[in-house]
């Protein structure tokens, strides 16, 4: 294989598949990305972690001849990242060596051969929609934050899709490491009738949602069987992305989410989440639990820590139901808030033990819930 | 303060329930497939909360082998009393459910024809079942329980099925509410939720 890319295509492109190829392994291949260059003059790039995997075409200045290798991911951006802008790389390889070239710059990486680099076997895909990128960029913005990252509930480590008939077809995503819950709901995009429950795990959302914000314009065509899922990104040459699905049930998530909880707050997101911020200065590291009393048309946020002292603020509100305190860990409540783009934000709330709902508004495509704290 | 955990529930509707058997319902099992060695074709069948008996009910009307009532110690007697009747005249097998272990009839009646039916009751769970128990509960749950639970739980667990119930659900919220695996500490926490804190030792090493 010998052919020329220009650096800034080369850099791009592996900065888009190295994140794949995990630091440590114990096979080593996986540490490697498979360069495969045709006589079109286009190359494609390839990384796995045998859950997840990522290849990318892009436009090679020449192919002077085609073949396939597989070589460091990590090694070949930190060189690519390192190389005079602007520059032409030369990749060849031969006898086991890959030898990269540019301006002044030379160095030989040890290679492996292609046929033992490992590509996800997809199977039938059944399940086949489109859904513009900025909204499916959205619906991870709106629920990732909630992913759980505790290991032994590994159904919980991934966004939850599924299909729903109700006043018309919906497609709901949902998160949830179990002290909050997010959900958001679009349209059912045709096609994703029927559509299987799948878990997408948390890298698989994390890497798509890179891949996203440089196509965020176009669509992307989503196919996926009870197994798998594939992500395909327009943009030059395209990204593919291709995902195992965590094979576990998702909870029955819709029983958390209150329907009757009768004490509505209203207030500004933006007052609520920096008079959260300033008081939580002084929380306990470990619990961040910071006080909320509410009260007619106001809130009081306190904090008490054995050993930094206390802090309040109160804050503008609209609320006129029954007063009561309840407790919330300050850093849950800044996420959501963080969420909310708009003026106001509803808080509907039971007791002070009781899963509380939080969300724009009624017609709002996002929904969270968060369980308090005892105070 | 301490969070709270969101009451997640795994189980998904539909999916089929399961009777862990062993010492204490093996028996109960077996009586349940001969419905014809019943004395005038009536069981009842006695136990302790949340130990099987409507599921045991639900899978013998399912057979198809004969009638079953759930709860018939919480039935006007005189609407049992009747069904009774009408199970012997249509010579269809009945099964009963009752708590144990009194179930007291004040019917004259229906307490003889009760009295001369077979009574199976479900006993005490012993160590292998207690274990079944706590790892089917776990499974149901989604949660893993770690390894080595089983070692330390079983010899510590109450000998009854709503109390393993309760501490498998006690691990599965403590678990999701300090965001942890199962282990060590969670199992003890648990024990010490469902049934007390445990006895402390008195300390024999001196302070150093």
């Amino acid at each position: 294989m010998k052919a020329t890319i220009e650096r800034a295509t080369l850099l791009r492109c592996l900065s888009h598949v190295q994140s794949v190829v995990e630091r440590r392994n114990t096979i080593p291949i996986l540490s490697n990305v498979l360069i495969e260059a045709a006589d079109g003059g286009s190359l494609k790039v390839m990384a796995t972690d045998l859950d997840l995997q990522v290849v990318e075409n892009m436009a090679a200045a020449s192919v002077e001849s085609s073949g396939a290798i597989t070589v460091s991911a990590h090694l070949l951006f930190d060189i690519a990242r390192k190389l005079p802008e602007g520059s032409q790389v030369s990749l060849e390889t031969a006898e086991n060596r890959m030898t990269i070239k540019a301006g002044r710059s030379r160095f030989q990486l040890p290679t492996l051969p292609r046929d033992d680099f490992p590509v996800i076997v997809e199977g039938d895909l059944p399940t086949s929609f489109e859904i513009p990128a900025k909204t499916l960029a959205e619906l991870i913005d709106r629920t990732r934050f909630a992913i759980s990252t505790e290991e032994t509930r590994y159904y919980l480590n991934g966004i939850f899709l599924h299909v729903s008939e109700e006043d018309k077809p919906v497609l709901k995503a949902a998160a949830t490491d179990g002290h909050r819950l997010a959900r958001f709901t679009i349209d059912q995009p045709d096609g994703a009738q029927g559509m299987p429950d799948v878990i997408v795990p948390r890298k698989a959302v994390a890497e798509l949602r890179k891949l996203l914000e440089e196509s965020l314009d176009g669509n992307v065509q989503v196919d996926l069987s009870a197994s798998k899922i594939r992500f395909t990104l327009g943009g030059e040459g395209g990204v593919v992305l291709t995902s195992k699905l965590i094979d576990g049930t998702f909870p029955d998530y819709s029983r958390v989410i209150p329907t009757g909880n009768d004490k509505l707050l209203k207030l500004d997101p933006r007052s609520f989440y920096e008079g959260v911020d300033r008081v939580a200065t002084i929380a306990t590291e470990k619990t961040r639990a910071v006080k909320m009393g509410l009260d007619q048309d106001k809130v009081i946020l306190s904090v008490t820590s054995p050993d930094n002292g206390t802090a309040a603020e109160e804050v503008p509100a609209d609320y006129s139901a029954e007063g009561f305190e309840i407790g919330f860990n300050a850093n849950y409540l800044k996420d959501i808030l963080s969420q909310i783009d708009s003026d106001t934000v509803e808080l509907h709330l039971a007791d002070a033990g009781a899963p509380t709902l939080i969300r724009q508004d009624a017609g709002s495509p996002a929904l969270y819930v968060l369980m308090p704290m005892r105070v | 303060m301490s969070q709270i955990a969101l009451p997640l529930v795994v189980r998904r509707r539909g999916d089929p329930a399961r009777i862990v058997l062993g010492n204490a319902n093996r028996h109960v099992a077996d009586a349940l497939q001969e419905p014809a060695g019943w004395p005038f074709g009536t069981a009842v069948l006695l136990g302790p909360p949340r130990a099987g008996k409507s599921l045991f009910a639900r899978w013998f009307a399912a057979s198809g082998q004969g009638e079953a009532i759930d709860d018939a110690d919480r039935l006007d007697e005189t609407a049992l009393f009747h069904r009774w009747n009408r199970a012997q005249e249509e010579g269809r097998p009945l099964l009963l459910t009752a708590r144990a272990p009194a179930w007291t009839i004040a019917l004259p009646d229906l307490r003889s024809r009760i009295g001369a039916a077979l009574t199976l009751e479900i006993g005490v769970p012993d160590d292998a079942m207690v274990a079944d128990l706590i790892e089917a509960h776990a499974a149901q749950r989604g949660l893993a329980l770690g390894e080595g639970a089983l070692t330390y739980l079983v010899p510590r667990a109450e000998r009854g099925f709503a109390g393993i119930e309760r501490l498998v659900a006690a691990i599965d919220r403590l678990s999701l509410e300090r965001k942890a695996p199962a282990t060590m500490s969670i199992w003890r926490d648990a024990l010490a939720a469902v049934m007390g804190p445990e006895q402390q030792k008195l300390d024999f090493d001196p302070p150093n």
